[in-house]
């Protein structure tokens, strides 16, 4: 490219240049500021790095900000969660006096124990008892027997299941017993009864009054015994009214049949 | 840390923010007369231009750490004299500020110089170097610095529209019509 006759470069990015502008300029004069402006800003210059902290390198200041917001975060979720540890704790709900235990018999009403029959036809003596796999102490001595005597409802000689069930979640102290170990904690006797009181209401509130009128019908053609079991079944539930006339009925059906005491 | 001359003007400034006094002392070195000698020609007032080539050096201290590699340093460094220099034209009135258009300055051209050496005769390299220097003192003010800033930092066309804030046709059209007029009078 020329100009004027002269020769005209294109420079890097494409800036005109004219070599002979070039040398000529450069040969105009190459002045330098005065050495005691190099001074004074080289002073300057050191002065600022010496009075202020190095700072950070890009990398880190670039990650300041990401790093505090994580930093508060994981702040913040720690102390939530200490929180929430510490104020937390058993979230099951306490009855004063009760054990988990009971209350776990509490929420569950107990099914009809038919075997209870057997033992409320059977005399409590050492001779008529039925075998037991346990316990080992007599009924004398049985917390479970006597609190059953002393409530209204629970009158009757559990099942040999129930009663199991019964002194191996209570025996705290008993010792062999044979029945397997449960992990609830041991149940006081007062409170064990009212448990299964409080189950069998349940039973027969969800059963319902039963009718005698029905009950007699049904049991017409039964043998004295299940007369009888029948009887102390609803002994056992409190239903006086109809443990009488049931009774009442038995009597004149099977006359002279012996009625055990518990019954009469 | 040592220095080399390889380092760039960015790793240097760099190095500067994160507290090396070294590294300033090496890049002012590389810098220090084109900035003089740029800020210098179109002043054309050494104390003038003494005190500006200290305002810029400083407001680059005071910049330190808040430097990032945006651009080359050169357009960092010479956007700040740019400013600089406005600034004083500003408070001074300068003559020269008033920014001729291109018609204007192509008449002015035409305009014999008095003082200018018969066309016909040769000019030695001295006197060659002082009629430039007259040539480039009499170009429009924006003419001057683009022509300057292409001479004295080496920047292209776009370093100097970065540097002087205007477009990259803006910055061609006025180192254009410097050369030519370098040229033109040159070559009387």
């Amino acid at each position: 490219m020329t100009l004027n006759g002269r020769k005209v470069g294109i420079g890097p990015g494409g800036a005109e240049r004219d070599p002979r502008l070039d040398r000529v300029y450069h040969a105009a004069g190459g002045e330098v500021p005065p050495t005691h402006l190099d001074a004074a800003i080289l002073a300057a210059a050191h002065r600022e790095v010496s009075s202020r902290p190095r700072s950070l390198p890009a990398t880190l200041r670039r990650w300041r900000v990401p790093v505090s917001i994580a930093a508060v975060v994981v702040l913040s979720v720690s102390l939530v969660t200490l929180i929430r540890e510490e104020g937390g704790g058993d979230l099951m709900p306490v009855t004063p006096g009760v054990a988990p235990a009971s209350r776990a018999r509490e929420a569950t009403p107990k099914p009809a124990q038919t075997d209870a029959e057997k033992l409320v036809a059977q005399p409590p003596t050492a001779a008529s008892a039925p075998p037991r796999p346990a316990p080992q102490r007599d009924d004398a001595g049985d917390p479970v027997e006597k609190a059953r005597r002393r409530a209204p409802a629970a009158t009757a000689r559990p099942a040999p299941r129930l009663e199991q069930d019964v002194v191996s979640a209570g025996a705290a102290s008993s010792a062999g017993e044979s029945f397997p170990p449960t992990a609830t904690a041991p149940v006081e006797p007062p409170q064990r009864a009212r448990v299964e009181a409080r189950a069998r209401k349940n039973e027969q509130s969800a059963a319902g009054r039963p009718d005698t009128a029905t009950l007699l019908k049904a049991y017409e053609s039964q043998p004295p015994e299940k007369w009888l079991e029948k009887i102390a079944e609803l002994k056992r539930g409190g239903w006086t009214t109809e443990v009488a006339e049931m009774l009442t009925e038995f009597k004149r059906r099977f006359p002279g049949y012996p009625v055990p005491p518990g019954l009469q | 840390m040592s220095w080399r001359a390889e380092n760039t003007d960015e790793e240097l400034m760099l190095g500067y923010r994160d507290g090396d006094a070294g590294a300033f002392d090496a890049i002012y070195a590389r810098h220090k007369g084109g900035l003089y000698r740029y800020l210098l020609r179109q002043c054309r007032n050494a104390a003038v231009a003494e005190e500006l080539f200290q305002d810029v050096w400083m407001s680059l201290i005071r910049a330190r750490s808040r430097y990032t590699v945006q651009a080359k340093f050169t357009t960092y460094l010479y956007r700040l004299a740019h400013n600089r220099l406005i600034d004083h034209y500003r408070k001074s009135a300068h003559a020269t500020t008033v920014s001729l258009e291109d018609e204007d300055i192509e008449a002015i051209a035409e305009v014999p110089d008095e003082r200018d050496p018969p066309p016909d005769q040769a000019l030695d390299s001295k006197r060659q170097a002082g009629r430039l220097l007259e040539l480039i003192a009499a170009l429009p003010e924006d003419q001057r610095e683009a022509f300057l800033l292409q001479q004295e930092a080496g920047m292209s066309v776009e370093e100097i529209a970065q540097a002087t804030g205007v477009t990259r046709e803006t910055a061609k059209s006025r180192l254009r019509y410097a050369m030519a007029k370098l040229r033109q009078g040159m070559s009387k």
